[in-house]
């Protein structure tokens, strides 16, 4: 009976509350807070009339954003996978992509898979393959090269990770060389079946619809004007990274090793009192953060001109995520995934304009790849462990 | 060697004082002087040359082992602060006529400005977290070398990525072109740099620094600024990394943005922990290491090429790849068999023989 709590709702109660945890913090807060709202007033002021103004270009803005987002946070799911469990940032989470792109490619260009008998969905098999091989890489690599670290510090495990990164960059390069390896299986079949389905949800005449079909933004890039279309087949990197990532959230909430993993993750010590084995939960941890990155990779290959060696770059772009995010939080992954995908694009579309516009000696400057970093930095000076990262308590 | 010392006594407090206090250790300097001195009577230009790459690589190593090895700040943003050396050295030769060795003096404190304004997120944010805005901080400088024109280069009347630098003169030595020249220049500031950085670790500051890195928080308590104490070793280190990244300017005739990617920075970090983290010897190794390595594979590819082990264009061909796994392999290899580095395998070593043939 002590235990129940008052359920209803009481509107003095809850203005009471509201009025405490106001009064309770200091002037400094309200500063802060105050500065916040203004800023975001300004860069809504200059963006909203933009946005107003071109509904078309912000919807396919808006519409880039949200795949590249989706990318990012897979990949970055991956990483904060295994800093939970380890305590390890694995800097070479880029060159996994890629190895799963390379791998996507000896299976749908070599062995010429095919799934059902129709070409296009090729790659349904190609990507359980290279989940497969990467989660093997994944157990083999924290066998051999994490297992022996356990315990250094930092950074030596980032180094140990870095190193890694360059013997995959070397071995990829000796093999495959470093022309872009394309495949294109993706014709008919998928095109006309799912994907076709995607122009249905504008209207036939509408304006944004025949924007997003035929008037692409373009970007002078050495001197040619290069068009840079829409692409429906974005619809599906969000499709894969949402079954991936629903399949995480289950395994992590009813499996028995997820919830072993979430208690190793929540406590070292206690989860191998409890009988629980670490250096397995380790070696799973490797291979569930290797497998979504060798998918991430194949997905990058396959709309962005196939398996080449700068596909390590997207795992760099993961780590403003991250950090945005919080080390620690598979949701502040999304999220973070999310705005970095929709900030890059917009920095695109509105920042690229604004620049040329007014700064001449920055004409041909794209801000894409330091806008994230520099609202990275912000944010840091006021969220030091990112937006959902778990403030650590230390004690000497 | 029949009775081995089993510790250093000092009976004064000069001999307290002293940096080499024992005579093994005297004898040591004096032969590494000796080669020091003897290397550029007898090598042919191309190792000089090699020798001088060490001789800016140990400077910002040393740079970069105050911040990462004794103040345990990682850093990924070295390649960022040696292009803020270089850049400055070389805008303030080419636009303000600066004469050169102010400008490299000047381009260290700008550099060390530069540092000290990144160093300022260290206030709140620690470890993996002050990594990625050190990151930061390279990918915005990176931006800025590569998008603003005014850096640009002009060669034939066109904008370049390259940006070339008035030639430094010596004494009417012209240190871009004469190995020689610079390699006895760049000597006497390496040890310059030594002497002053292994005295540093003996004052307070110093002291101050690596109470940081051991544990930030005690050091708080015993009455250490931490803040205070994080900036000064982002502006040194920078400084030292700036003076690095300038003479790098003043060694080559042009400079671009590719010369100072992350994967600098990876390398410098690669230096210290192949050498030996929190060690000033070890950043000299590490450089020594690092910067041979792909020379030596170079050599080696070419000397099977000749005989004919070898395809000449297939090496050509797989060399990058060959020299970057090599790198990748060694710092693994390091890691996991000997996380200290080559200082504690020639600490191993010396032991050894000292105590042979007992084992302890």
């Amino acid at each position: 009976m002590l235990n129940t709590r008052e359920k209803s709702f009481s509107l003095q109660g809850f203005l009471d509350n509201l009025q405490a945890y106001f009064a309770a913090k200091s002037w400094r807060w309200y500063l802060t807070l105050f500065g916040i709202l203004a800023v975001m007033a300004y860069i809504l002021n200059w963006f909203v009339p933009q946005a107003q103004d071109n509904p078309a270009a912000f919807v396919r803005y808006t519409y880039n954003g949200i795949a590249e987002g989706a990318i990012l946070a897979l990949v970055s799911v991956g990483l904060v996978l295994i800093y939970k469990a380890t305590d390890v940032i694995n800097f070479a989470h880029g060159e996994f992509m890629m190895l799963g792109a390379y791998i996507a490619y000896e299976m749908l260009v070599e062995f010429k898979v095919s799934f059902l008998g129709i070409d296009g969905l090729g790659l349904v098999p190609a990507l359980i393959a290279a989940a497969v091989i990467m989660g093997l890489l994944g157990i083999l690599v924290e066998r051999l090269i994490l297992r022996p670290l356990v315990g250094e510090p930092v950074i030596s495990v980032i180094m140990v990770t870095i190193g890694l990164s360059s013997i995959i960059h070397a071995g990829v390069g000796l093999q495959w060389g470093t022309d872009a390896k394309t495949w294109q299986v993706r014709d008919t079949a998928l095109a006309d079946g799912i994907l076709a389905q995607v122009p249905e949800v504008f209207p036939e005449d509408s304006e944004i619809r025949q924007d997003l079909e035929t008037g692409a933004y373009e970007r002078e890039i050495e001197g040619s004007r290069r068009p840079v279309r829409f692409q429906y087949d974005k619809v599906y990197i969000v499709l894969i990274v949402s079954v991936v990532i629903l399949a995480l959230i289950f395994f992590f909430k009813y499996s028995k090793q997820g919830i072993a993993m979430r208690a190793t993750a929540d406590d070292q010590q206690a989860s191998l009192s409890m009988g629980i084995s670490v250096k397995r939960i380790f070696a799973i941890t490797w291979s569930i953060a290797a497998m979504t990155a060798g998918i991430a990779g194949l997905i990058v290959a396959d709309t962005g001109g196939g398996a080449k060696t700068d596909i390590p770059g997207v795992g760099l772009r993961a780590f403003p995520v991250i950090i945005l995010g919080g080390l620690d939080s598979i949701a502040g992954a999304i999220v973070g995934g999310l705005m970095i995908g929709l900030l890059e694009q917009y920095a695109v579309g509105y920042i690229d304009p604004l620049l040329q516009e007014n700064f001449a000696s920055l004409a041909s400057a794209s801000t894409k790849n330091v806008v994230p970093y520099l609202v990275l930095v912000v944010i840091l000076m006021f969220k030091p462990y990112g937006l959902f990262g778990q403030k650590r308590i230390e004690r000497v | 060697m029949t009775a081995t010392q089993c510790g250093v006594f000092h009976e004064s407090y000069g001999s307290d004082l002293q940096l080499r206090p024992t005579t093994m250790q005297r004898i040591r300097i004096v032969l590494v002087l000796a080669v020091v001195v003897i290397l550029p009577l007898v090598a042919n230009n191309y190792l000089i040359r090699i020798s001088n790459s060490i001789i800016i690589a140990a400077i910002g190593a040393i740079g970069l082992n105050i911040l990462v090895g004794y103040t345990g700040q990682i850093s990924l943003g070295q390649g960022a602060f040696l292009a803020v050396g270089a850049y400055s050295s070389a805008l303030l030769t080419t636009y303000y006529d600066v004469p050169w060795p102010i400008a490299v003096i000047l381009a260290s404190f700008i550099t060390a400005g530069i540092g000290m304004m990144f160093g300022i997120p260290s206030l709140r944010l620690k470890g993996l977290y002050l990594a990625v805005a050190t990151l930061a901080a390279q990918q915005i400088v990176q931006w800025v070398l590569n998008n603003w024109d005014p850096i640009d280069g002009i060669r034939d009347g066109r904008a370049t990525n390259a940006l070339r630098i008035p030639d430094p003169k010596i004494f009417g030595y012209q240190l871009n072109q004469d190995e020689k020249a610079f390699y006895v220049f760049g000597v006497l500031i390496l040890i310059a740099v030594v002497i002053v950085t292994v005295n540093l670790f003996r004052t307070h500051v110093g002291r101050a620094f690596i109470a940081i890195r051991d544990q930030d928080i005690a050091a708080e308590v015993m009455g250490v600024n931490i803040f205070r104490y994080k900036l000064l070793a982002f502006a040194t280190s920078s400084f030292f990394v700036g003076l690095a990244g300038a003479l790098l300017a003043q060694h080559s005739t042009a400079i671009s943005w590719e010369r100072f990617t992350i994967e600098i920075s990876i390398q410098y970090l690669a230096m210290i922990i192949i050498g030996g983290l929190g060690t000033i010897s070890g950043s000299i190794y590490g450089a020594i290491f690092i910067t041979v390595l792909p020379e030596l594979l170079r050599e080696m590819g070419d000397f099977l090429t000749k005989s004919e082990v070898l395809n000449a264009d297939d090496f050509r061909l797989y060399l990058p790849f060959i020299q970057r796994g090599a790198f990748g392999v060694a710092i693994v290899i390091t890691l996991i068999l000997e996380p200290e580095g080559i200082v504690k395998m020639w600490r191993d070593i010396k032991n050894y023989f000292r105590l042979w043939p007992f084992s302890y």
